[in-house]
């Protein structure tokens, strides 16, 4: 496991110390921080949103389970719960590659700047873009959906996937890449 | 190298975003790279195209919600974490150090000087450390000892020692043994609940124990400072005073007579005629038993059982009528109602003491004999100080409720272990 340090959140930090001793409050103020997140996250993976809901309410149910080991974590707890959330997933689906991934000699040069592929990209509709994702490895759709969808940091990112940011900044790029022709695919085009 | 940039330019761009930055922004920072950044970004980004809407996640969040927070509320006291625990450890050395530090000071003091109060404390202390396992053996021989006195309906002068954890008007219990204390018994009142007493006592061929003398020996509770979370704060009353231990050989079990300085004496088995300080049940033929219900009176029992409350009384020695022992035995002649007595009906010998059928010195109180629940409560206290399993909540309501009544209905048989 690579250990990076991340910059602490005082007030997560805060409530984290509190949770850490059975403080309902502070167990409950965390769920609701944290589910949105986590949802979309395991949502965007799985596909199924009832599966979604059980997935979710594991990663709240561990976190409870570890306080009460006292294996809860003192910092960093938004990465511990993507990294439960990543572990539940992987439980039900196993790291099943589906869609071929681009080298990093294969990325997809742009034909002009008035480009029809971001046209194109733009024009997706919500379920085009969902089933795109999904046809992604499990990695490169959690890269994703960590740097693109929730905006964290690439030192976050990579203590999340337990990688080094060298390799994190490899696999964004390929899974940009890969992405790009995946919605070139046939079938990918307007409704 | 064109793609080492590009793969670096990327990663600056994500993180532009993340700030609240455009595409647009980005492209205009890498505009050599422009090209083949723009689409790159777009497909990341349908990340976010790809969004669940707040009602779906909202409406998941509350139907789960019901579960974290059930087990939220099913939390116990966590284990304690690594510092903490080497705090409270630093801590308790300390606090030892002292003790000890004073103890030494106190070493040479005298009766009449000021610290010697301490050196008999600080000994009693040590003693009772050092012999609390050993202490612990002897009395429990001591108790089997008696029940098997008891049940074989012999006669004997016995002492043990043990915690008082019930005191009604006639009878108390002491570490799982029943002894009736008639009144005026010596040492009785200078004792209190959850004291570690020690009893002078003789067993009768109706298989009763009756103390004689009480004797006071240690409250358990304040020994050895603990810090622990379940603290009983110290009873500052209860320091022993120099005036009841003779000065040589401090023990921790009290001299009854001239001779013994150490445990407590075998009891000896001769006959020795058995006081009748005691009323002697005796129940007519053909009386069942029923067992008293927690809101059970006298007169309702007389209802039930089909008789008056005055032969109730007579024959079942039914001294305290307003302070009927939950979980005891009271014989009657029938069940008037003819409804059942819940859960615990008992055929002719309800008591473990072994009685003759239907006889009648049947007794008034059940002596479940086989729970350690008592005896064992500082093993229960430490251990819920290390684990925080669920099997553990039991035996820690146990040391709650401790200083008080100890409940000694029938459901004591589902106490773990």
């Amino acid at each position: 496991m690579i250990f990076i340090v991340l910059p602490d959140i005082p007030t997560e930090d805060r409530l984290l110390a509190q949770a850490r001793l059975a403080n309902q409050e502070a167990i409950m103020e965390i769920y609701e921080s944290y589910q949105p997140p986590i949802y979309q996250f395991i949502r965007m993976q799985v596909g199924d949103s009832s599966l979604a809901e059980d997935l979710t309410s594991d990663v709240f149910l561990k976190f409870i389970e570890a306080i009460q080991k006292g294996k809860a974590p003192r910092h960093s707890l938004r990465g511990w719960l993507f990294r439960v959330a990543r572990n539940r997933v992987y439980k039900h689906y196993g790291k099943v590659k589906q869609f071929p991934t681009t080298t990093l000699e294969e990325w997809l040069p742009a034909s002009s700047y008035d480009n029809p592929e971001v046209q194109f990209m733009r024009s997706l509709n919500i379920e085009q873009a969902r089933k795109a994702l999904r046809l992604l490895s499990a990695e490169q759709q959690e890269v994703i959906i960590l740097r693109f969808g929730q905006l964290l940091s690439l030192e976050e990112t990579a203590d999340i996937l337990g990688k080094r940011v060298g390799a994190v900044k490899s696999l964004q790029f390929r899974a940009v890449n890969t992405l790009r022709k995946i919605l070139q695919q046939p079938g990918m085009e307007p409704i | 190298m064109v793609e080492r940039d590009l793969v670096d330019a990327l990663n600056d761009c994500i993180d532009r975003l993340a700030a609240g930055q455009t595409v647009n922004d980005c492209l205009r920072a890498y505009p050599q790279l422009a090209d083949e950044l723009h689409p790159m970004l777009e497909a990341g980004l349908i990340a976010q195209r790809a969004r669940y809407g707040t009602g779906e996640v909202d409406v998941v969040r509350s139907r789960i919600r019901p579960q974290i927070e059930l087990a939220a509320h099913n939390l116990q006291a966590p284990r304690r974490s690594q510092p903490q625990f080497r705090i409270m450890t630093a801590l308790a050395a300390v606090i030892a150090l002292v003790v000890v530090g004073v103890g030494i000071l106190a070493e040479s003091s005298l009766p009449g000087d000021m610290l010697y109060g301490v050196k008999l404390t600080t000994e009693n202390a040590r003693l009772f450390i050092t012999n609390n396992a050993l202490q612990e053996t002897f009395a429990g021989r001591r108790m089997d000892e008696i029940r098997q006195l008891l049940a074989l309906n012999r006669e004997a002068q016995v002492q043990f020692q043990g915690k008082l954890t019930v005191i009604t008007e006639m009878v108390w219990r002491v570490s799982d043994l029943e002894v009736v204390v008639p009144a005026g018994t010596v040492g009785a009142t200078s004792v209190e609940l959850g004291d570690w007493i020690a009893v002078e006592a003789f067993t009768t061929a109706d298989g009763e124990l009756v103390a004689t003398h009480i004797q006071f020996i240690q409250d358990l509770e304040t020994a050895i400072p603990q810090p622990t979370m379940t603290v009983v704060p110290p009873d500052v009353t209860n320091t022993p005073q120099p005036t009841s231990t003779p000065a040589p050989t401090i023990t921790v079990t009290p001299v009854f007579t001239p001779t013994a300085t150490d445990t407590v004496v075998l009891p000896a088995p001769t006959i020795t005629p058995s006081p009748t300080a005691v009323c002697t049940p005796s129940i007519p033929q053909g009386w069942i038993p029923y067992v008293v219900q927690s809101n059970d009176t006298l007169a309702s029992l007389a209802a039930i059982l089909g008789s008056s409350a005055e032969q109730l009384m007579a024959a079942n020695c039914i001294t305290d009528p307003d302070n009927l022992e939950v979980g005891s035995v009271i014989y009657g002649p029938a069940y008037a109602t003819g409804e059942d007595n819940t859960g615990t009906q008992i055929e002719s010998t309800p008591n473990t003491i072994p009685q003759s059928e239907s006889s009648g010195s049947g007794g008034g109180t059940v002596d479940n004999a086989s729970d350690d629940d008592n005896s064992s409560d500082t093993e229960d206290n430490n251990e819920s100080e290390d684990q925080g399993e669920s099997d553990d909540d039991e035996e820690s309501d146990d040391d709650e409720s401790d200083g008080g009544y100890d409940d000694n209905s029938g459901s004591e048989a589902s106490s773990p272990d």
